[in-house]
């Protein structure tokens, strides 16, 4: 017999359970289900910026929107960025994705199915753009760089997934009272030329029973912006010659192929210029340097421990906030034309017009109200809203006519420089053959008995091999990229609803893709012979 | 008592699934198109297959597959066999209409050109020449007179073969209606004169009239521009360089090599720098 205590007991698992499930109906349902019109909106902003003043921001930003539209309510959802793409990729999969999300670890396949092109809205103008300058415009040419580097996510499809907010420089950032202790001057290294002697001011600062210091604090990760921005000036002038049709730029699989058909030598002095110039970056910074990583550096600038610290802007925020002293900002300094011993083949500070973006933000397919979505991604690149945003980050807008932090006004990106030249090491290019062959053989060149002749010598055995197959492995993706845009052709051609626009746009880079690509064949198979 | 309600729903479960699977399939919807070109293969292709097309939509429907079958992961040759397989059916069906038989044999070529592999160049080629002649259908005979150019070109070994590919693009180019595919071709050639032969100013009659077509995306155009301007200096015509010139910077003004133009503009108009 059962007692009623033990019937009621039978009962209770299961509707515990149905009870969690109707829960997690409800929890999962709620961020996708419309509220009746009139009913309270909610948009959720999912990201990973939580350097100083990004969230603060955020939410400025989101009080004000909601003052405009009452019945919306801006909810931040902030993810640390180690954690980032793991959260991106399950919250994309379960569908239940912040109604913006940022697109850190996004890749063409994941944009395309999970994030609505902006392609259309982009087209015209942004309503909140009206009585600015920026009125007239389309909402995609009032961004710095046109969000090509955000077109460039998606090739195959054109796709313009989302909006930028800022844009990130690369500075020099001085102590300045340990500079002037070391040099008696308080204004920072305005040429490489005073960058290098800071070298011999160090040690001399160190002799005199100074602290040990480095001049430049740097780690693995940085280095590479330090190269990015110093080296490419000694291959300028060159760069005009290796354009196969004259547009000024030599992407890297250029570089490859003049490598492997002779327009280009190891021997030449542009490339010795730069070697030469590695090895003189290297001087200045701490011993291990590629070991080190991006605390190690920073801890090491503001424990006094190096004289500048050349850094993205994205770290200015923490500089200003947790040094206890003084911080200049500068451009990074290059050899200028005409300058010894870097300057004669310089053509001087290189154009950041094409630099890297931060803080992309696009509007997910599953959200309930993308309208709005959309609307508060206008709202926060207004002028008004994006000086407010430049201003408590501390962080460099990217949209136009905003300036820059008012108390860093170095941190606006150089738009009247010259056009880069090479990037020999190629750290992103094909399979990164020809970068490790460079990167495992540097000890050659910065080492103590190092030197531009050893370090070319060993480079130059094995760098052939090396640019060969990271030219097959751009091929490889190439050939991915072409089947791809073959699959879409057909879609379009067959679309219940055809839009040949869009089958002209898939034609329109496929062409050209595939004629680069038979381009590249023929010059491998040349340099082959 | 839950168990005898879970015991009676599964016995009732088997009819309510037969009647499910006895209905007639919803139509084919926009919507396995739009899963396909939002890039997510494998749904829109199982949302092909459960749909029933109407026989006025059969062939669009096939070569839709098709199209997905190129790229579906897992990309297998069984697979690719499987949509040349839908596609020769297309071809071979007799009522078959002419934007879908020359969509069929677009494809057909593709997989056989560029999926394939070792890829059916013979095949492949077959299927671009019949293409290129369907005068009903001037984009897709302008791409299969475009990739039977390019296929020339990757079996051109010596001079002779180029100047035969040069030849025969010239002489095609004339029969192509469709303007996009005619600026592709022109593009195309004034590339091979000016890379492969070193031939200025027959390079720069192709890229001339490939910028008068225009692109779609502007940022084409504009290095289009840069193209022609490099070579009208070459041929000593600094007039029509700063046309150009002055073209790339009403387009990308604010481009990382638009300073460096400003001042080759001011030398070339005899302005002022900049």
């Amino acid at each position: 017999m059962t007692t009623p205590a033990r019937a009621r007991g039978r009962w209770l698992g299961p509707a515990v359970l149905v009870l969690c499930f109707l829960a997690s109906l409800w929890h999962v349902g709620r961020g996708r289900v419309a509220p009746p019109a009139g009913d309270q909106i909610t948009i959720r902003v999912g990201h990973w910026l939580m350097h100083a003043g990004m969230r603060e921001a955020f939410a400025e930003a989101a009080r004000r929107y909601e003052e405009l539209h009452p019945h919306v309510r801006i909810e931040q959802v902030v993810v640390p960025i180690r954690a980032y793409r793991a959260w991106l990729r399950t919250q994309m999969v379960g569908g239940t994705a912040p109604d913006i999300t940022g697109l850190l670890g996004a890749d063409a396949e994941m944009l395309g199915r999970h994030f609505r092109p902006l392609n259309d809205v982009l087209a015209v103008p942004n309503p909140y753009h009206a009585d600015t300058p920026l009125a007239s415009l389309p909402w995609r040419d009032t961004f710095i760089d046109g969000l090509e580097s955000i077109q460039n996510l998606t090739p195959a499809t054109g796709q313009i997934a989302a909006v930028t907010l800022q844009l990130n420089t690369i500075r020099l950032y001085t102590n300045l009272d340990l500079l002037e202790a070391v040099t008696g001057q308080r204004e920072p290294p305005a040429s490489f030329a005073a960058l290098q002697a800071l070298e011999d001011q160090v040690a001399a600062h160190a002799a005199t029973g100074g602290r040990a210091i480095v001049p430049i604090a740097g780690c693995g990760p940085y280095l590479r912006y330090i190269y990015d921005r110093v080296l490419p000036t000694q291959t300028q002038q060159l760069a005009p010659r290796l354009s196969p049709f004259g547009t000024l730029t030599v992407p890297d699989r250029e570089v490859a192929l003049a490598l492997l058909d002779g327009r280009l030598s190891l021997q030449q002095e542009e490339v010795h210029a730069t070697f030469a110039l590695m090895q003189a970056i290297n001087r200045l910074l701490p011993p291990g340097v590629q070991q080190l990583q991006r605390d190690d550096a920073l801890f090491a600038f503001l424990q006094g421990g190096a004289v500048t610290f050349i850094a993205g802007s994205w770290d200015y925020g923490v500089l200003v906030r947790d040094s206890g002293f003084p911080v200049g900002v500068s451009r990074v300094p290059v050899p200028l034309p005409g300058e010894e011993p870097f300057g004669r083949y310089s053509l001087g500070p290189v154009s950041e017009a094409a630099i890297a973006h931060e803080a992309a933000l696009g509007v997910v397919r599953h959200s309930a109200h993308p309208e709005v979505a959309i609307d508060f991604l206008r709202f926060l690149t207004q002028p008004e809203i994006a000086t407010m945003f430049s201003t408590m980050s501390r962080r460099v807008s990217a949209v136009i006519g905003v300036p820059p932090p008012e108390d860093a006004p170095e941190l606006a990106p150089i738009m009247d420089g010259a056009p880069p030249g090479l990037n020999l090491e190629m750290p992103y290019f094909g399979g990164q053959h020809a970068y490790r062959v460079l990167s495992q053989n540097l000890h050659l060149l910065t080492g103590p008995s190092g030197g531009v002749p050893l370090f070319t010598r060993q480079v130059e055995r094995d760098l052939p091999g090396a640019l060969r197959l990271d030219l097959a492995h751009f091929l490889r993706n190439e050939q991915r990229e072409i089947r791809l845009g073959d699959a879409l052709a057909g879609l379009w051609l067959t679309h219940p609803c055809t839009s040949s626009d869009r089958l002209a746009e898939t034609w329109e880079i496929q062409n050209q893709r595939e004629a680069e690509a038979v381009r590249i064949r023929r010059r491998l198979r040349d340099s082959g012979r | 008592m839950p168990v005898t309600f879970l015991s009676r729903l599964l016995r009732r479960l088997p009819p309510v699934m037969a009647l499910a699977w006895l209905s007639p399939a919803p139509a084919a919807s926009p919507a396995a198109w739009e899963a396909g070109l939002n890039l997510d293969f494998a749904q829109a292709y199982r949302q092909l297959e459960q749909t029933e097309p109407t026989p006025a939509a059969l062939d669009r429907h096939d070569l839709a597959r098709a199209a997905l079958l190129l790229v579906r992961p897992p990309r297998t040759p069984a697979q690719l066999r499987q949509a040349e397989t839908l596609l020769t059916a297309t071809l071979d069906r007799p009522d078959v209409s002419d934007p879908e038989r020359a969509t069929a044999l677009y494809l057909r070529a593709r997989l056989r050109h560029r999926h394939l592999d070792p890829a059916d160049r013979e095949g492949a080629g077959r299927d671009y020449a019949t293409l290129r002649l369907l005068a009903d259908q001037p984009a897709l005979a302008a791409q299969g007179t475009y990739h039977l150019v390019l296929m020339r070109l990757e079996e051109a070994e010596d001079e002779a073969a180029l100047d035969a590919v040069l030849t025969l693009g010239e002489s095609w180019l004339a029969e192509v209606r469709d303007p996009a595919g005619r600026r592709d071709l022109h593009l195309l050639l004034g590339r091979l004169y000016w890379e492969e032969r070193r031939q200025a100013a027959a390079a720069l009659q192709h890229w001339r009239q490939a910028r008068a077509i225009g692109h779609r995306q502007a940022a084409r155009d504009a290095d289009l521009n840069l193209m022609i301007a490099h070579l009208a200096e070459e041929l000593g015509d600094p007039d029509l360089a700063v046309i150009h010139y002055r073209d790339f910077l009403h387009l990308r003004p604010r481009d990382a090599r638009a300073t460096t133009l400003r001042h080759r503009l001011a030398q070339l108009s005899g302005e002022g720098t900049p």
